[in-house]
């Protein structure tokens, strides 16, 4: 007794054995994988349908209700086997070709062919798939087996031999059962042992497929579960994972759009910190770099998206698995891309790091010395001009003077009493004689303050004292140079704690000086 | 030479496939029926043959597949070359050896 199904095939009603449905099924499906690639290669197939279809009917109308699975192995064999099918016109032609070169050219061109020969000879028509009948794991290493017709265990062996070698077996089994596609047809099972697929053998194959599937051991049971889990898990994270590079590919996408339409982008916060490798304007120095790097991106985040989606659609059985030729193709294409990638990007942040440097340089640099912002602001704005300045940790400071809090003044600082500065302004005046008034501090002796008129006139800043009484006055000493006389027409004066010029040692860890007024107290004496 | 007996076939009426291996059985030419169609479908998209959907008596509609003008071209090239063939082929069976020495 069979369990009997009914099929629709061209719109007939065909009550049919299960076990020959599932035959004329693979059938039909291995018709359409062998043809489906040619032009027009559909309409063969449902031709073929067509006929199945009459010939069905034909034997309904010979009084036979129940097609049993002979009945199909006959009309397989009466249509032919796929390879059978195939327009050989083309193929012969080609033959003939090669034929003919053999007898014209050299014997290198045979010796070539008989290497061919020889390979094709070993593995003798047989495809690498894995083994969906005979697995541990995935089926890789009985694929493998199949393939060069050995024995599974020995690979078996091996692979735990290298896994225990920093993993290598485990590695190498990983890539190879993403890389090797499943048989999953019977059409596929005949081609990984090398047998012709003839309707026998397919028939065969059904035939003991339905066998093989409850033959599963204990452990294959347990390894069965878990794969079925891992693998409910690996499409979970796949999905996961491909989400993310879809967002990330957008993403990337309008910053890039972007970075190239809007000019003053260029310092945005856009995501991966595109806005900041300043692509917009290294696109005009070095096309070739940036190019790359865009290139390299867009192909290092949707070469997986497309194979998760492949994967998926794949599972689902709404597209046929890649081969491993393409899969192969769409690793080394992804792995190039992030081979230029990477360097790309490191070539790109150097160039923005000296870009940077160079930026942060000009804002923070005064005269050739480096010093913050705000101490660059004040000295320019005085028309100071920095004489000397070394070890200093700064050169002004907010603080303190005459009733007011947070007055920027020139002030210099070194722990150790080392600073050489020397600061000076210049005024443009009339001849005559003029006196310089100011206010200054310094923590020890040999900082000066100084003004050059027709000589140059020296004032020592008195030492600052701790505030007595609380007075907050934070030691700020007013001091004048009388008596300039000039008959130039300006007046150097300034600030000093250089050894050199002023001829006494810096005590001092820090001095200040600020309000520097320069008041006509005279006309030029008259000789 | 399949082609040819197709072509030959479709001349006088137009046939639907099943039709058209019946006969190749009849001449004993065909034994594996499914190369039938990739050859019908070879031909159509080489623009020798066209085919229209008829209704039949019983079951869904069939393809008749007909010559198209350039078709009849074609088999008229073919008849004249088959001809040609044939009568080289007789004529050279035909030599006596006695004719051959003689000369």
């Amino acid at each position: 007794m069979k369990k009997n199904i009914t099929i629709n095939l061209c719109g007939r009603l065909f009550q049919i054995d299960e076990d020959a449905y599932e035959m004329l099924q693979k059938y039909i499906e291995s018709l359409r994988s062998s043809f489906g690639k040619q032009e027009g290669g559909d309409e063969i197939v449902d031709d073929i349908e067509a006929r199945i279809a009459e010939l069905l009917a034909e034997l309904n109308q010979q009084g036979i209700e129940a097609i049993t699975i002979d009945h199909v192995k006959d009309i397989i064999t009466r249509i032919g086997k796929p390879e059978e099918l195939a327009d050989s016109d083309g193929a012969d032609n080609e033959k003939l070709g090669d034929v003919n070169d053999g007898h014209k050219y050299d014997s290198f061109r045979t010796a070539a062919q008989d290497i061919r020969d020889n390979i094709r000879a070993r593995t003798a028509g047989k495809k690498l798939y894995r083994n969906p009948n005979d697995k541990m794991v995935a089926g890789v290493l009985s694929g493998l087996a199949a393939y060069t017709n050995s024995d599974p265990v020995w690979w078996r062996l091996l692979t735990v031999l290298l896994a225990l070698f920093y993993g290598i077996g485990l590695i190498a089994y990983i890539v190879l059962a993403i890389v090797v596609p499943e048989a999953k047809s019977p059409e596929q099972l005949l081609q990984m042992e090398g047998k012709d697929v003839t309707p026998q053998n397919l028939a065969d194959v059904v035939v003991e497929n339905k066998k093989t599937q409850p033959r599963r051991g204990c452990l294959g049971t347990i390894l069965f579960v878990l794969f079925s889990i891992v693998a409910a898990f690996f499409v979970v994270i796949a999905s996961i994972v491909g989400v993310g590079l879809l967002i990330s590919l957008l993403l990337v996408i309008v910053s890039l759009v972007i970075v190239f339409t809007v000019p003053s982008a260029t310092h945005v916060s856009l995501p991966f910190d595109i806005g900041y490798l300043n692509l917009g304007e290294l696109i005009n120095i070095h096309p070739w770099v940036v190019i790359t790097f865009i290139v390299g991106v867009l192909l290092a985040l949707s070469i997986p998206l497309y194979a998760i989606g492949h994967m998926l659609f794949s599972r689902a059985g709404k597209v046929l698995p890649m081969s491993i030729g393409q899969r192969i193709l769409w690793i080394v294409l992804w792995v190039a891309s992030l081979c230029c990638l990477f360097p790309a990007l490191i070539w790109i942040q150097q160039q923005e790091k000296t870009h940077y440097n160079v930026e942060m340089e000009e804002i923070y640099s005064y005269q050739g010395v480096t010093m913050s912002h705000q101490d660059k602001k004040f000295l320019r704005k005085g028309g100071w001009n920095l004489i000397k300045a070394e070890n200093c940790d700064h050169y002004t400071y907010s603080g303190y003077y005459n009733g007011n809090h947070n007055v920027r003044f020139l002030d210099v600082y070194n722990e150790n009493c080392e600073e050489v500065f020397q600061v000076e302004r210049k005024e443009a005046v009339e001849p005559g004689v003029y006196r310089l008034d100011c206010a200054a501090r310094a923590e020890g002796p040999g900082p000066c303050v100084y003004a050059i008129g027709d000589s140059t006139m020296l004032k020592s800043i008195p030492v600052y004292e701790q505030p007595q009484n609380g007075v907050p006055d934070m030691g700020w000493f007013d001091i004048s140079i009388d008596n300039i006389v000039v008959t130039g027409d300006s007046i150097a004066y300034g600030l000093s704690s250089d050894e050199a010029f002023t001829g006494q040692p810096c005590r001092a860890q820090w001095f200040s000086a600020t309000d520097f007024k320069l008041i006509r107290t005279g006309d030029l004496p008259k000789k | 030479m399949l082609e040819y007996c197709v072509l030959l076939l479709l001349k006088h009426r137009p046939s639907y496939a099943s039709d058209i291996i019946q006969q190749l059985k009849n001449a004993e030419l065909l034994v594996v029926e499914g190369t039938l169609y990739p050859l019908l479908t070879r031909l159509k998209n080489d623009g020798l043959l066209q085919y229209e959907w008829q209704e039949s008596t019983q079951g869904p509609p069939r393809k008749y597949y007909a010559l198209s003008p350039e078709g009849e071209k074609f088999l008229e090239g073919l008849d004249t070359a088959w001809t040609e063939l044939a009568n080289t082929i007789n004529y050279l069976k035909n030599i006596h050896p006695n004719l051959i020495e003689s000369k």
